[in-house]
């Protein structure tokens, strides 16, 4: 052991010129803290003992300070007590109170001022070497280096196993805590966001044709969402909006339809019954929410019986299709319904399988209600009878999309869309050369009465249709 | 080896927080006068039932003291007492509005050190029904502060003010026993006092800082210094345990640097100018102190906590390491801090609620400025009139009932102690804990006989003379 730690303290300190101190021995050799300043004290002699002033030392001295100041202090106190006296409820005890303060000093000091120290004490409790550094040091600050060294060399923590071979005071009630801190958690659940958007995508997927596209452009949704997944919250309340007059559509719309078409159907011509059913349309492709849209361009018009027992066919199995994804898409909303979907992208794209879709059925120019064939297999005929009448046109419209970006920062943009818009919405004259008047008018009460029943949210703007066809 | 230093074992104390100052809720968005509603109610029976016993059936100058339920019903001419709030209006002292209006004309003066003006300060006595202003040489030697509850005895003048005859103050609250032992046992335990450690970070910390770190683990000095540090059962740290963020210093250091990086000046916090150093020094030390000691942490003036009173616990993320030992030895506590230890009911601040005091009154005895807290039963009178606090709905936390052993003040000028006594017997340590990084004092009290000690740490270093 001595030859270890007088080969460390001359490598250190000789060679390397670095302040080597007690704690740092200690630690380097895992002795215990006196057996360090004990070593340190004799290489520190035998060192000088060699060449004198090769080796330069500081001290630590306890000890108990000549009185010099600490009396003052309870004289101040004296002067003051005058105000407390003159209070009534006060005793007057309070300055036999005042005690001198036993003081003891902890000083560290360099070899020079040792002396100086000692004499400056009263009572020494004990003197030990501090630390041996290669010269006299000018600052002891070179030692709050050492000590801060000493922290990055032996950190605390894993050291706290050796703290009884420095002689450290024990604490055998201290208990350090096992484990590392938890994980920072996620800063945002961003990968839901993702989940939701098919929700949107889903609930329209009626049309055949539809099915696949609607895959593809899920995916895109998803990259786009990735773009700003943070949404806005509008596009959140629009969502919910969405889902509910999708559901809406979905469920009442079909019941009123097919009331309505049967009747109709039964008791007018071929031709007749497109006009509620129109409306109808009306309501489903109300900018905002273009889901149902697709269904309606979907929808091809059988001609003959074989055909339409096809379709009637495909389209079962597309019903059952949808009931499945929404099925999943509801068990999707339950499990995070906060998820903002955004909206203009899905908006384009629909737009675009609309076109498509448009294109494929590109045969066949008019376009009926889709989903009052699906529901009621019944009407099939009357819309291929209707179809001379009726056109599908578009129009392109300039809109103002509001989102959030991922910064926050709300943008609005203007978006110029094709939206599809029927006959109805101008065209007087075109009616009448088919039907008479009154009639019209029969058959568009009962199907604007339909529409409100239909979407309580597209409801305004099937207002507003009616009001232009009643013209 | 072992055998040639037999470690040390450290002195166990009981240790109990008191959650009297730890908030529940965080919502400023309530009005302040509930304190002082909340307070008077409390306090006002207390000081009431003093007043009967002192002043039912007195007589001055022939008539009896009657007593008046408020302020307001104070009749000129009759002499009685009545039960209020002080309030002091002080030329001097801060006021909002005030600065705001100047705001606009120059710039601000240098903030006062004391607010008192004896020519213009009014004393006031309100309650819930109005205000009435105090004159006398009684009242203004009481050296009171807004927000104290007091009973005043006197009468009204023909000018509509109240000349104090006598004061009555709630007085010490009742004290729980301590357990006194008949003969001193041998074995100490100490509970060391320190504030104002202002850790800085800087590559040179304070050597005594060490000193102080390596004495109270029992590494420094001989194996008697090593057996007294082993009696220190639990460090309590009265607050600005780090200095005041050094911005300035930085932003000086950053313009000499590069005039050209000042362009991108940013509005608002700037990352990039955060300084971890101080808090991960403080977490080392820390980390090692518990390794072996127990400490408690308060916060204080110029530590990273809520500026308003009561400053809640220093987050643990602050401590990365130190933190592994929440729990045993390390316990990071509110600012007006109360626990018991061994039986010994200590309650402390970090210096806040006397420095605002010391701005009221004359002199510069903090001791007084402490004892007259505990006789007005509030750790923090001035709150919120001049010191930032918490809106308090349900309660004024401040108020102090249950009457502490050891009352301690941190990052005082310096040192000082007293006992005092109250009427029921209470017997109190009063402590000003200095600034460690200006004195290098760490002071410990005898659980026993509440007697107080001085360690000093200090270095001495030959400068040479060039």
């Amino acid at each position: 052991m001595a030859t270890d730690y007088s080969s460390f303290l001359a490598a250190r300190v000789l060679n390397d010129n670095k302040l080597v101190t007690y704690r740092l021995l200690s630690r380097e050799l895992e002795i215990h803290v006196n057996k360090a300043k004990e070593y340190l004290t004799a290489f520190h002699e035998s060192e000088n003992r060699k060449r004198q002033g090769s080796c330069h030392a500081t001290y630590l001295v306890t000890g108990v300070p000549k009185p010099l100041i600490p009396l003052s202090r309870s004289k101040i106190d004296n002067e003051d007590d005058t105000y407390m006296e003159s209070s009534p409820v006060h005793p007057a005890a309070q300055n036999e109170d005042e005690e001198t303060v036993k003081t003891s000093s902890v000083i560290l000091t360099t070899e020079e001022e040792l002396e100086g120290v000692k004499e400056s004490l009263e009572e020494i409790t004990s003197i030990h070497i501090y630390s041996v550094e290669p010269g006299p040091i000018k600052d002891l600050l070179a030692i709050s280096d050492a000590s801060t060294e000493l922290y990055s060399k032996f950190p605390t923590l894993e050291e706290s196993k050796k703290l009884k071979i420095y002689g450290r005071t024990l604490n055998k009630y201290v208990k350090k805590r096992e484990g590392a801190a938890p994980p920072p958690p996620p800063p945002q659940p961003s990968k839901s966001s993702t989940y939701v958007v098919p929700v949107k995508k889903e609930p329209p997927p009626p049309a055949a044709p539809v099915a696949t596209t609607s895959t593809s452009t899920s995916k895109d949704i998803k990259k786009d969402i990735k773009k700003d997944f943070f949404g806005s919250m509008k596009a959140k309340d629009t969502q919910k909006q969405n889902q509910a007059s999708e559901s809406a559509s979905s469920s009442k719309a079909k019941v009123p339809l097919k009331r309505g078409q049967s009747d109709l159907m039964s008791s007018f011509s071929n031709a007749q019954p497109k006009k509620p059913k129109q409306p109808e349309k009306k309501k489903t492709p109300p900018p905002d929410f273009m889901d149902v849209d697709d269904d309606e361009p979907a929808e091809p018009e059988p001609i003959d019986e074989e055909a339409r027992a096809a379709e009637k066919a495909k389209q079962e199995e597309i019903r059952r299709k949808r009931e499945e994804n929404e099925e999943e898409l509801r068990r999707m909303m339950d499990d995070d319904d906060d998820e903002p979907v955004v909206m203009e992208p899905t908006k384009m794209e629909e737009e675009e399988e609309e076109e498509e879709e448009e294109e494929e059925e590109a045969g066949s120019p008019e376009q009926t209600a889709a989903s009052p064939v699906e529901k009621s297999s019944a009407p099939a005929p009357a819309t291929s009878a209707s179809a001379p009448g009726r056109r599908k046109a578009k129009r392109k419209v300039t809109k103002k999309v509001r989102t959030k970006d991922e910064h926050g920062y709300i943008v609005t943009r203007e978006v110029t869309e094709w939206e599809e818009y029927s006959e109805d919405d101008i065209p007087v004259p075109a009616k009448p050369a088919t039907k008479p008047n009154a009639f019209a008018a029969m058959k568009q009460a009962p199907s604007s009465q339909k529409g409100k029943k239909a979407a309580g949210d597209s409801g305004p703007k099937r207002d507003i249709a009616s009001f232009f066809q009643k013209k | 080896m072992t055998s040639e230093h037999p470690p040390f074992e450290r002195q166990q104390t009981v240790y109990k927080t008191d959650p009297q100052f730890q908030l529940d809720s965080h919502s400023y968005q309530t009005q302040y006068v509930d304190i002082y509603f909340l307070r008077l109610a409390v306090l006002k029976k207390i000081v009431e039932s003093h007043g009967r016993e002192r002043w039912d059936g007195v007589e001055v100058n022939g008539e009896t003291v009657g007593r008046v339920e408020r302020v307001l019903d104070v009749r000129q001419g009759e002499v009685c007492w009545v039960v209020g709030t002080v309030y002091m209006d002080m030329k001097l002292k801060p006021n909002v509005l005030e600065d705001i209006a100047k705001d606009h004309f120059i710039s601000a003066p240098p903030p006062r050190q004391k607010y008192r003006d004896p020519e213009n300060d009014k004393i006031m006595i309100e309650d819930e029904s109005g205000r009435l202003e105090l004159i006398g040489d009684k009242i203004r030697e009481e050296d009171l502060v807004t927000g104290c509850v007091i009973a005043v005895m006197g009468t009204e003048t023909a000018n509509g003010e109240f000349k104090v005859i006598d004061v009555l103050l709630p007085e010490l609250p009742a004290q729980i026993e301590r357990a006194v032992p008949e003969s001193l046992s041998q074995t100490k335990k100490y509970i060391a006092l320190i504030s104002g450690l202002s850790v800085t970070g800087n590559v040179h910390e304070s050597v005594e800082t060490h000193l102080l770190v390596e004495y109270l683990l029992g590494e420094v000095g001989s194996s008697a210094d090593q057996s007294k540090s082993a009696s220190i059962s639990r460090l309590i740290i009265a607050g600005n345990s780090l200095s005041e963020p050094q911005t300035q210093a930085a932003d000086e250091a950053a313009a000499s640097s590069s005039t050209s990086r000042a362009k991108s000046k940013k509005y608002g916090y700037d990352s990039t100018s955060y300084n971890a150093k101080p808090t991960t020094v403080l977490d080392t030390l820390l980390t090692d102190l518990c390794t072996s000691i127990g400490v408690t942490l308060m916060p204080g003036e110029s530590d990273p906590a809520n500026a308003s009173l009561p400053q809640q616990k220093m987050h643990p993320t602050m401590f990365p390491t130190a933190k592994y030992y929440t729990g045993s030895t390390f316990i990071p506590s509110t600012n007006p801090h109360a626990c018991e230890i061994d039986g010994v009911r200590f309650l402390g601040t970090s210096g806040q609620t006397i420095d605002d005091i010391f701005n009221y009154v004359d002199g510069n005895d903090r001791l007084e400025m402490m004892e007259k807290t505990l006789r007005w039963r509030l750790v923090a009178p001035t709150a919120p009139d001049t010191l930032w606090c918490y809106p308090f709905q349900d309660g004024d936390q401040f108020v102090i009932d249950a009457c502490p052993h050891v009352y301690f003040v941190g990052n005082q000028p310096e040192f000082g102690t007293r006992l005092i006594r109250g009427n029921e017997g209470q017997i109190v340590r009063l402590v000003t804990v200095p600034k460690f990084s200006e004195t290098g004092e760490l002071v410990l009290v005898d659980l026993e006989t509440l007697e107080c000690e001085v360690i000093n740490f200090k270095t001495k270093s030959s400068i040479p003379s060039s």
